[in-house]
Formats: C-alpha cells, structure tokens, sequence
C-alpha cells in the first residue's frame, strides 16, 4: 500500500509518546482508587449514619446551604464531633486502607512474575523452538534489530495465525512464534521478517515490562478492588434504602459507584493508551528497519457499517479494544497524525480523575501527619501534574506536529473543553458541592470549573505555538518543559482555589445576601461605608472577591507563568535558519514568525493609563465620600486598596482587549502579557498615588499630610489584593481574546462567503475584533453591575438584622430562611431519635424512674440511702451527657426539653447537695423537681413525637 | 443439491472418507513438502483445526495483531474441504440460519471427525471453484492450484479408495 498523496510521516520520536506518565496515571488511579473504595469497604455504611448526625444536628436535607450548614453546626460542633466519631465506631484501621492497595500490588507482581511460567506451561501447547535453520534465521534478524542477546525462541504448537507474541519482562524477553509463522518462513520471507521485527522491535523499545505490568496491575485491579467492593456496596444497598434517609443513601451509593466506574474507565483508558502506542511505535521502529507491514497483505479488516447503531457499535469497539485496528496502522505508519492527536475520551477521563484523585489523595494525606496541613495542597500538585502529564503533553504533541508538517496548530480551547467538561463531571460525581443532593444549590459555579480547563487547553496550545515558531535548538524538550511546568502550576493553583472557595460559592456561600452582611458585620469587612449601604454592600462583594484569591497556593508562580512564559518566547533570539529540531528529526516547514511585541506593549500601556486614570478617579470619590464618612481612617484605607484593585482590573481589561484585537495570532498570549504587565505598571503607579496621599487635597483619602503614608505601607495594604488582582486580570485577559477570536472567526466566515467578499461590509470588519471584544466586556460589566445590584435590594432587606451590633451571631440567628419542610424536620428528629437522642430519653425516664421506685420504698432515713444518692449522682451526669448532645431539632420540643433538662439538672445537683450537707428536706424537694422534670420531658417528647408524623428511622420496618 | 441420507456427513462414516485423510493424500501427491504439517497436525481435533482457520482470533498484547492462517496447501485444503463437508451436513444453509449457526459455531463437538460424503457432479464441481478460487486468493500460483484443485476432485471420485489411499499414506508418512 503506497502512502497516499498528501499524507506526511514525521519523525514519532521529535517528543516523548507520555506512555510512562499515563502508566503513572494509570498507577496512582489505581492506588488511590483502591485506597479510596477500601475506605469505603471497611465501613459499608459511613455516610448514613453521618448523615443523620448532620440532620440531628439541625441540618435541612432539602436546602443544604453553607449558611443552613453554619446556622446548624455553629453551636452544635463539639456536639457533632462526637455524633460522627461514635456512629464511625468502627473506625477504618488506618492498615486496610494502606493494605489494599498493597494487596493489590502484591497480586499484580504476582502474576507478572508467573504469567511468562504460565504463558509457556499452559495446557503444554508451547514448546522451545528446536529447528537450527530457524534459529539461525530468526539470530540473524536479532542482529538486525541491534539485539544484543537474541531472546528466548519458543513455539505454539495449536496456532496457525501466522504471527508471533513477546512477553517476559525487559530483562527477559520471549518471542513465542505460531506455528502457522514457521510455516511460512521458507514460503514467504518478507512477511516473516516484518512479523518478527515487529517483536524484536517491541524488544527494542522496552515494551514488555511496561505492558505486562500494565496487564496483570489491571487483572489484580479488578479482582482485588472492583469486583469485590462493587459487591460489598450492592449488598448493602437494600438495608440502606430501608432507612428514612434512603434519598442521601441513594445519592451516596450512586455516586460510590460512579467513582468505581469512573475509576475502571479511566484505568482502562489509561493501560488502553500504553498498549496501543506501543503496538504503533513498534511498527514504526520495524518500518526504520525497512520492514513495512504495508506492504503485504493481512487480510480484510472488518467493514465499516453506514448504518448509524452499526458505526456507533464500531466506534464503541474501537474504544474499548487494545489491540489498534490494522487500518490504524497502515494510517500511523503513512501519517502518523494519529500518534499526535489527544483524543477527547482520555481528556474527559483525565478531567474526572483529576478531582477524584485530589479528593481521594488528599483524604489520604490526612492520615499522615507530616503532610496532614497542606494535603489539599499537595493532592492538587498531583492531580495537576497528571492533568499536565497526559493532557498538556497531549497538546503539546500536535501542535508540534503541526508545526513541523507546517499545518495550522490546534487551537487546544476543544480540548481543553472536554477537560472542563471532565472537571465538572468529576465534581458532580465526587459530590463535594452538595453532599446530600444530586447538583449544588449553584451549579452555575461550574462554568468557572469548565473556564479553568478550556483556558488551561488554550493556554497550553498558544504558548506551545509560540514557541514552536522561535525554538531553534536541538531538542524542543525545554521549551515544552517550560510551558509545562507553568501550566501545571496555574492549575494547580486554579483547582487549588476551586477546593478552598469555588466549591464553597457553588453551595450559596455569597449568593445569598444574608452570608454577606453576616461577613461584613463579622469585622473581616470594611465595615459600613460612610452610611451608604448600596455602595457598601458592593465594596464588600469585591472585597470578597479580591480576597477571596489571597488563599491560591503559589498564586504568584502562577501569575508569573500564565503571563512570563509566553512573553519569553519573544526573547528568544530570531533567526532566519530552520529550526534544528525539526531539521534533525524531520522534514522542515516554513515556520510562521511572532506577531510584533510592539503592538501589544502598546495595549500594556493604554492599559496602565486607562488604570492610573481610574485610581485617580477613585481616590476622588473616596475623597468626597470621607467627608461624609464618620468612620476610621483604617475603612477608608480599606476602600481606597478595593478602589485600587477595581482601577488596575479595568487597566488589564483595557490592555487585553486592545491586544488581542491587534494581532492576527496567539490572541490569548497577546492579552495575557499585555494584561499582566498593565497590571504590573499600574500597581507601579498606584503604589505612588497612594503614598503621595495628601499631597493633592483633591485626592486626600486618608493622610492629613503628604507623605503620611510610607511607601512600606502602601506596599503592605497593596501587596494583599495584588495576586488576586493578577488573577482576575489573566481572567479578564481568557475572556477577551475569546471575544476577539471569535470575532475573528465570524469575520473569516464572512470574507470566505463569495457573495460578501470585497463588500464594503467585508472591509469595514477589520475593526469588528475591537468592537466585539467591547460588546463582551460591556456585557460582562453590565451582568457585574447586575449582580451587584441585587446584592444591594437583598442587602437592604437583611440589613435589619445585619445592624443588630452583635456581627456572626446576630446575622445567624434569626431563621431568615423558611425553616425547613414537615418531612424535612420529621427526618431531624427522626435521625436525632436514631443517633443518640432516644437512648437519651430512655435512661433519663429509667433514671427517674428508679429514683422514684427509690425515694418510695425508703424505710431506713432517706438521708442513709446510699442506692438513691447513688442515682442522684448519675442523673446529673445523665444531665449533663443530654446537654453535651445535639438540640432537638423542633423549636417547641427544644424548648421543653431544655426546660426539663434544667430541671432535672438543678434538682439532681439539690439531691447531691442534700447528701454532702445531710440535709433530708432538701433530698427530698429535689426527688419533686425530678417529677416536675419528667412530666416536661414527656411534653418535649410528645411535640417531637407527633413532629416526626409517622416516619421512622427503618421505613419498612 | 440432492439432499439425500448420504449428505449428512460430518459425521464418522466408515464409508466416507475423513477430511484429514483426503489432505493427506492429496499433500503427499502435490506438496510432499508438506507431509510434516500434516503430522504436526494429527494432535488436533477437526474441530479445533477448522476454528483456528476460521476465526479471526483477537489481538494479544504486544502480539502482531493481524494476519490470517499460514497459507499452504495444507491449511488451505483443510479449510475448504472441511467447510464444504460441514455445509453438506447441515444441508441447505438459509440467511437466518446462517446467523443462528454462527452463535453455535464456536459448539463444534470436538472429539467429531469430519468426513467428506460421496459428491453429486454439482457438487464437485462446486468444490472445485470453491478451491480454485481460495488458493488463489491465497496467493498461490496457477499450476499449483490446478493440480492441488485436480488432485482433490480425482481423490473424491475415486472415492471407495479413499480410506485405504489414506492409510497407505498414512504409512508412508
């Protein structure tokens, strides 16, 4: 079969084939798998009995809010605390978790060990090659090969296929010939030698390790882990539902077992990708060695169906199979496009695991105490650095490709959007946003998680562009190193932030205005500004906001890479010569050059006008407002660095927008660096505005004289919102250059359209990529001035209780949300009854009991009864235990319930009172406040009782 | 196609020549080369040897993955005449029951021997396309395929000879 007209071979070898960082993947999927279902093995039922904790503690099931969660934990932590420890009494030994992913391990070793024996042993069908002309024929292909040592020759007996199979390990390797092959090594020469240097080149590629380690790992996988916690989870299933909380159980085993399907998938795809990799890298090493299996014939492929079920069912095949379709071999070994392009089930898989493998790795670390702090830190380093292994590298391999084939490069934002799409499904399948529903309260939070993978792909594609254009050295292995590593820690740093404050603000936290009032009442705030609580409440929003970045890890690195590691690739020295990279490797192309830096210093520096502009602007504002403001000097600081922050976003605004508007490429890049450095100048600029305050009265904010202000502490006040500035800024910076490419595209589709070409309509579009980058963030400020504005209506509304003085509680306290449904409250105090509550009961009412039964039957004086002082003393410690534990959740059941435990309580201690001073009248005017006690105690429990309305903890039982 | 008592071969009929008989000797007629795949061979069951000819068997793990059967007389005779055989005792093979058939495929009993029932002139004629066009699509040379293809049809005329023609050869080989 020729190679088709057009089709172009490039050296697969030009970058690394990420075979070992998806077996790395594939290995740390399996282990955290194994550690997170082995968790959850050892206590088949955690999250029911939790989750009543939860609900006894107050917790609406139908409106899991961070406020409702705050309003009901608040109080009740130490109470909660011991609920969860108790109801996980049967504590996972930390061991098993340890040791099933050992076990797993041992298995897969194991089998690796053995399979070779096995392979070779199996039904005695497989025997030593004995024939010498054969040996000497296969020694002489050995050497061929660069082998060293021909490896061991073995033969299948029952096999007529002509072919042959390697295993064994590295060290050493088997190549089991059918005898089908032998039968045809005098007949058909050729065809043997391709056969058998496409096994020697699986031995010259060091495949057989890494691929029957794969294998067996995977068999172990799905005995050791899947199979049995699948059945465990199954079986428990049906008690689970019994209970009242079969919706949360539900919820809860579905989601564990989209985690294990999640987990199998990806391993699958995973070993799927090294298996099928090799086979084509070792067709393309045996075609180096001039044995091309195109051509000869292997007979017919299965055809591809026209009916749509029919290529469905193919294209499912196709996915599932490791073996790669010979068609697909013929394809890679005449364009081997194939090897370069990232395909997007992967992408989604990698995007799912990255959450799972942080959640599951970060509940790992902490266990361990060195690493306990940071574990979230650490867990998203590493899903990050996956993510970057297999997806960045994925789309780093095709730009270089196109690169070198001198096609247009991918633009990375398609499959960076099947990462966020991975990302948001993995989310919904882990459930850290809404434990107990299905989605969150704010599922629009996710489009923030789908931004942080497509910019990530886009990202990723625009840098590598860029410098495939300018590298000149030897290898591209640097440059792509560089990317990256910058990448990897930007998104690190996004999914950091994602655990800490996205998954918080996709549960209501700053969606509802009460969370709101509550943090600026709570002191973290500016307080209220000069009495203008409109202007207030949307101070505090940004101030939220600006804050809410300081918490990114390495936030810096980050900043610095998503703008340095472009901007470098214009330091780089240009030269006319081809890239020796590609020279050595492959073909030349002609490579495209840089758009020029001039232009886009040129936003930069509108942009930091367009900022210093603003901050002046700002600062007169303050100024006009500090005369009507009675507040400290300290709010007006605080505001000015809000107004500071807000003046270098618009400057970065600006700056992206122009950029990326004026060059015809790399629109992202453009904006990136020109939004950065504007950010950059103008905090330059306002760095000096703000410790010149003073010296203009006109902008006076804060100083009564210029210089008042030291430029230490400008710096100080500054330095808090700046990473947070820088992060918005590259945000701002995502949004224009997706404006303006899409604006470009729009135009391109015009000027394609014969019938518009030439139009005037055609010629005036040169400036529709300004326009519509305008319009979008136009829009972008009215959606802001939009939200802020109903922050502001729903601000006023709560400001009432906001006012209160008393800051977290006030703004806690008042059930400003309607309480929760019948049902709802019935599964409270049915779960309060289950977790601890009825046991309460039950001993406090035998308690007093006995003590009546006690006081009764007295003959000798009550003053020597040793029985009833010995039950006073008990009591009150009952008392205190049913203080200690969670509030009823029912206002009037609580109230008679603390009305009786204080009665209870106090006559209990009269009691004991009574004894220590051997006072009897007092013994026995306690033993009437304990009746007293009882008759309210059976009030609390009637009103709960008749709350519940009928549901019980076991539904059907 | 008569669909007479005789057809339903398949199975051990003293009187039928075996499948593996007839590629005996017509091999050590044509390709005495070959004796020794035949040999090799003899382990196997009928059914076992015409499954490995049939089905595509799937891709191993760092295995060559592709290509059919070695292609020599030997296998190539072995898989006509054996199909041929299989399709005359299951007589007449409609569409629906070929895709029942294919579900039972892998059901060959495999202590079964497979034997060739004597031949209507169509039929022959039938087999001897059959075999002509399998070789060479396979590859072979035109000569090559003729005497192999004539070598089949004599040995099924002659076909009372057949049982001893094969174990003549058989002690030959």
């Amino acid at each position: 079969m020729a190679t088709a007209p057009g089709r172009t071979q490039v050296d697969e070898r030009v970058m690394t084939s990420g075979t070992t960082v998806r077996f790395a993947q594939m290995i740390v999927l399996m282990v955290v798998a194994t550690a997170g279902l082995a968790t959850i093995v050892a206590i088949p039922t955690v999250d029911g009995p939790q989750a009543a904790c939860f609900l006894a503690a107050g917790l609406d099931p139908e409106q899991v809010t961070f406020l409702n969660i705050v309003r009901a934990f608040g109080f009740q932590e130490a109470a909660l605390a011991s609920c969860v420890d108790r109801q996980s009494a049967e504590d996972i030994p930390a061991w098993l978790v340890a040791a099933w992913p050992a076990l797993m391990a041992a298995v897969g070793f194991a089998l690796f060990k053995t399979l070779p024996a096995l392979k070779i042993r199996w039904r005695g069908r497989t025997r030593p090659l004995t024939d010498e002309a054969a040996l000497r024929h296969l020694g002489d292909l050995a050497k061929e090969a660069g082998l060293q040592t021909p490896p061991d020759f073995q033969v299948h007996t029952r096999r007529l296929k002509a072919r042959a199979v390697t295993f064994g390990s590295d060290r050493r390797p088997v190549v089991r010939l059918n005898r089908g092959l032998l039968w045809i090594r005098e007949r058909d020469r050729e065809r043997f030698r391709v056969i058998v240097l496409h096994e020697f080149a699986h031995i010259r590629n060091r495949d057989i390790t890494i691929t029957y380690a794969t294998t067996t790992l995977w068999w172990a996988f799905i005995a050791v882990v899947v199979l049995p916690f699948t059945a465990l989870e199954l079986a428990s299933l049906p008690d689970r539902l019994q209970t009242a909380l079969s919706t949360i159980e539900l919820i809860s085993a579905t989601r564990v077992l989209a985690m294990a399907l999640t987990a199998v998938a990806l391993v699958h795809f995973a070993r799927q990708e090294v298996l099928r990799s090799r086979e084509m890298y070792a067709d393309l090493t045996a075609k180096h060695w001039n044995a091309d299996l195109r051509e000869f014939d292997f007979g017919p492929e299965a055809p591809v169906s026209a009916r749509r079920i029919g290529r469905a069912k193919a294209a499912l095949a196709e996915l599932l199979r490791t073996h790669p379709s010979l068609t697909m071999r013929r394809n890679v070994l005449g364009d081997n496009a194939e090897l370069f392009t990232v395909r997007a089930p992967l992408v989604i898989l990698t995007g799912i695991g990255a959450l799972l493998i942080g959640e599951q790795t970060s509940n790992a670390l902490r266990q361990v105490p060195f690493t306990a702090p940071d574990a979230v830190v650490y867990a998203t380093l590493i899903a990050a650095a996956l993510v970057t292994g297999v997806v960045g590298l994925g789309i780093w391999r095709a730009v270089t490709y196109a690169a070198i084939v001198g096609k247009s490069p991918p633009p990375g934002v398609s499959t960076g959007a099947w990462l966020g799409l991975g990302l948001v499904l993995g989310e919904l399948i882990r459930g850290g946003a809404g434990e107990f529903r299905w989605a969150p309260p704010h599922p629009e939070m996710f489009i923030v998680l789908f931004g942080v993978g497509a910019a990530f792909g886009w990202w990723t594609a625009v840098c590598a562009r860029l410098w495939t254009a300018v590298w000149r050295g030897r290898s591209i292995a640097p440059p792509a190193a560089l990317v990256l590593a910058g990448g990897g820690v930007a998104l690190a740093s996004a999914l950091h932030w994602w655990e800490q404050v996205g998954l918080v603000w996709a549960n209501g936290f700053h969606f509802d205005a009460a969370s709101l009032a509550q943090s600026l009442a709570g002191g973290s705030g500016p307080g209220v500004i000069g009495g203008d609580e409109s202007w207030t409440a949307v101070i505090a929003a940004a101030y939220h906001v600006l804050l809410n970045f300081m918490l990114m890890p390495f936030a810096w690195a980050a900043v610095a890479a998503t703008g340095l590691v472009p901007l470098l690739a214009w330091a780089t020295r240009p030269s006319a010569k081809p890239p020796l990279w590609i020279r050595r490797k492959g073909r030349a192309a002609p490579v495209e050059g840089l758009p020029p830096l001039r232009r886009i210093l040129l936003a930069a520096m509108l942009g930091t006008a367009a900022s210093w502009i603003g901050a002046v602007a700002g600062m007169a504002l303050l100024h006009r407002w500090r005369a009507l403001a009675e507040g400290p000097p300290t709010v007006s600081l605080a505001v000015a660095v809000v107004m500071a922050a807000v003046a270098m976003i618009v400057g970065a605004c600006a700056a992206a927008v122009v950029a990326a508007a004026s060059v015809d490429r790399v629109r992202l890049g453009a904006a990136l660096i020109a939004a950065n450095l504007a950010v950059a100048a103008g905090f330059a600029g306002i760095l000096a505005l703000l410790s010149a305050d003073g010296c203009v009265p006109q902008l006076t904010v804060v100083s009564g004289r210029c210089g008042g202000i030291p430029v230490g502490v400008s710096w100080d006040l500054l330095q808090i919102v700046v990473p947070s500035v820088f992060v918005l800024a590259d945000v701002v910076a995502v949004l224009a250059a997706a404006a303006a490419a899409a604006a470009a595209l729009a135009r391109r589709r015009r000027l394609r359209n014969p019938m518009r070409a030439g139009s005037p309509a055609a010629i005036r579009s040169d400036r529709s990529a300004v326009r519509v980058s305008l319009a979008a963030v136009s829009a972008l400020a009215v959606g802001f001035a939009l939200a802020a504005e109903t922050l502001v209506l729903q601000y006023a509304h709560q400001s009432s209780a906001v006012e209160d003085d008393s800051g977290w509680d006030a703004s806690i306290q008042p059930a400003a949300e309607a309480g929760p449904s019948d049902y709802g409250r019935a599964l409270q105090i049915v779960s309060w009854l289950e977790v601890g509550g009825e046991d309460l009961l039950d001993r406090l009412a035998a308690a007093l009991d006995g003590l009546a039964d006690i006081g009764q039957a007295v003959n000798e004086p009550i003053i020597e009864n040793a029985a009833l002082r010995q039950g006073c003393t008990e009591l009150a410690s009952l008392v205190t235990d049913a203080e200690e534990f969670f509030a009823i959740p029912h206002p009037e059941a609580q109230e008679l319930w603390a009305l009786a435990l204080e009665r209870i309580g106090v006559s209990a201690q009269a009691c004991v009172n009574g004894f220590e001073q051997r006072n009897a009248a007092l013994i026995e005017a306690s033993l009437e406040g304990q009746l007293a006690g009882l008759a309210a105690l059976t009030e609390a429990v009637g009103v709960a009782a008749a709350a519940t309305a009928g549901t019980s903890w076991e539904e059907t039982g | 196609m008569g669909d007479r008592e005789s057809t339903h071969g398949g199975q051990a009929d003293p009187e039928c020549p075996q499948v593996r008989d007839v590629v005996r000797a017509v091999v050590a007629q044509t390709a005495p080369g070959e004796l020794q795949y035949v040999e090799d061979l003899e382990e196997f069951e009928d059914a076992e040897i015409l499954d490995e000819l049939e089905n595509p068997s799937r891709g191993e793990p760092l295995g060559f993955g592709a290509g059919d059967f070695a292609a020599v007389a030997t296998t190539v005779l072995w898989l006509v005449l054996g199909k041929f055989a299989e399709r005359l005792a299951d007589g007449g093979v409609t569409a629906t029951s070929k895709g029942l058939k294919a579900l039972f495929r892998k059901r060959r009993k495999r202590s079964e021997k497979v034997t060739v029932p004597a031949l209507t002139r169509p039929q022959l004629e039938e087999l001897r396309t059959t075999l002509l066009v399998e070789c060479r699509q396979r590859g072979f040379a035109d000569d090559q395929a003729e005497s192999l293809t004539n070598a089949v049809v004599v040995r099924m005329v002659l076909r009372p000879e057949a049982p001893e023609l094969g174990s003549t050869h058989r002690e030959q080989g």
